[in-house]
């Protein structure tokens, strides 16, 4: 009878505990909503190169569009996001370098991810190891705002950690008013983002 | 009777359709001569712009809106004051921008493809393209404007833009509004308000600070 009684505390509480957990879980997708199409003002600097113009992302069935084009409307590039690859529909010629665009396409790959990470955590939400990657999750208050996520590459020689990009963000849950700064921490490579509205159907 | 009635709704909708259709321009030479004059005699130009970017494939619009100057030879200030401000400034052979935050200074050779957008921008504004032999240019009669459709023809161009159409005022030969359409069929088009030629437009708006 006390055996019984011992297993039925166990599940209790382990139904208890898994409960808690789940309950500690929280997914945030952003840019996910495929009524809305998110427009940044965006400043790119990369080695010698500088751009700015707008960045438009939409999602589309399970992919994302992501359109940047200079302020005066010339596209400058066109990806299409699915769940592993960014393919380049579009890039102007003066921007077709082969490593600038596999980091430029790296970093919006990062940036589209789905957030999944614990609530009630004041920093260091989550930490999630993804090949040699570790990507911090930090947020601020408990209504879902991410306000940073960081990249580091574990180095398999010396098993050294070394923090490679910062996703600061300033935002609301629907990134409707928000900033995200993306900086390399190791290349002179930083993206500036600042959201907009007053765009027309 | 309803035989008259459908034959007359047919002419009728026959005529709205070619008159909303441009027709080729009688005297070529004589257009190109009025728009080169009026070129020539430009020595500023400020105005007030609206700009459509449209996007096929997310069904968008984005609409800005600015003040443009633009002052002989190549000194240019695209100034957006909606939906953000920000202003680009192109002179002696160099871009300065200025946003929210700080005003950045850029060699114009350091990025070409600003440039080569650029420089084809100042001569659309400019209305001197017509000799260009980087496009192929149809005249057309659109009533109140001339319409100019300019197909590229040079390779680089033709890889940014399938078509560019500029309309000049029918009175004043001068650039009222131009239309880049890229290969997908978005385009970005430009329409100029409150336009101003040869009032003094003063040097320091050439020079961000």
């Amino acid at each position: 009878m006390n055996r019984i009684l011992s297993y039925s505390f166990s599940l209790l509480f382990l139904l208890l505990l898994t409960a808690s957990v789940k309950g500690q879980c929280l997914n945030i997708s952003l840019f996910e909503s495929t009524d809305s199409v998110y427009m940044y003002h965006t400043l790119l600097d990369a080695y010698s190169f500088h751009f700015s113009g707008i960045m438009a992302i939409k999602k589309i069935d399970n992919t994302h569009r992501i359109i940047f084009s200079t302020e005066t409307g010339s596209t400058l590039f066109d990806f299409t996001l699915t769940k592993n690859k960014c393919k380049a529909n579009y890039v102007m010629k003066a921007m077709n370098n082969a490593l600038f665009l596999a980091l430029i396409k790296s970093d919006i790959k990062d940036l589209l991810q789905t957030y999944k990470y614990k609530k009630n955590y004041a920093k260091r939400v989550q930490e999630e190891v993804v090949n040699n990657e570790t990507i911090e999750y930090n947020q601020s208050g408990d209504k879902g705002v991410i306000h940073s996520k960081e990249i580091y590459l574990r180095f398999s020689k010396n098993n050294e950690i070394k923090k490679i990009i910062t996703f600061q963000f300033n935002s609301n849950e629907q990134m409707s008013e928000s900033t995200i700064s993306i900086t390399h921490q190791n290349m002179p490579i930083t993206i500036e983002m600042t959201a907009f509205s007053n765009a027309g159907e | 009777m309803n035989k008259i009635i459908s034959l007359s709704v047919l002419l009728f909708i026959s005529m709205v359709m070619i008159a909303q259709t441009a027709l080729p321009t009688k005297d070529i030479e004589l257009v190109k001569q009025k728009i080169a004059a009026s070129s020539k005699n430009m020595n500023t130009m400020q105005s007030s712009f609206t700009q459509e970017k449209y996007m096929s494939v997310m069904s968008q619009k984005i609409q800005s809106k600015g003040m443009f100057y633009f002052k002989k030879q190549n000194q240019v200030r695209w100034e957006y004051t909606e939906p953000y401000k920000y202003i680009i400034v192109l002179s002696n052979g160099k871009i300065q921008i200025k946003d929210d935050k700080k005003v950045s200074e850029y060699d114009m050779n350091s990025n070409k493809a600003f440039k080569q957008i650029n420089d084809m921008m100042i001569q659309l504004v400019q209305g001197n393209v017509l000799n260009n032999p980087a496009y192929t240019i149809k005249y057309l009669d659109a009533g109140t404007t001339y319409l100019l459709e300019m197909i590229p023809t040079d390779k680089k161009l033709k890889a940014m833009f399938s078509k560019i159409q500029l309309n000049f005022d029918k009175t004043s030969y001068e650039v009222a509004s131009f239309k880049m359409i890229e290969s997908n069929n978005d385009y970005t088009l430009v329409k100029f308000i409150n336009r101003k030629q040869n009032a003094i437009v003063d040097a320091s708006k050439f020079e961000l600070k």
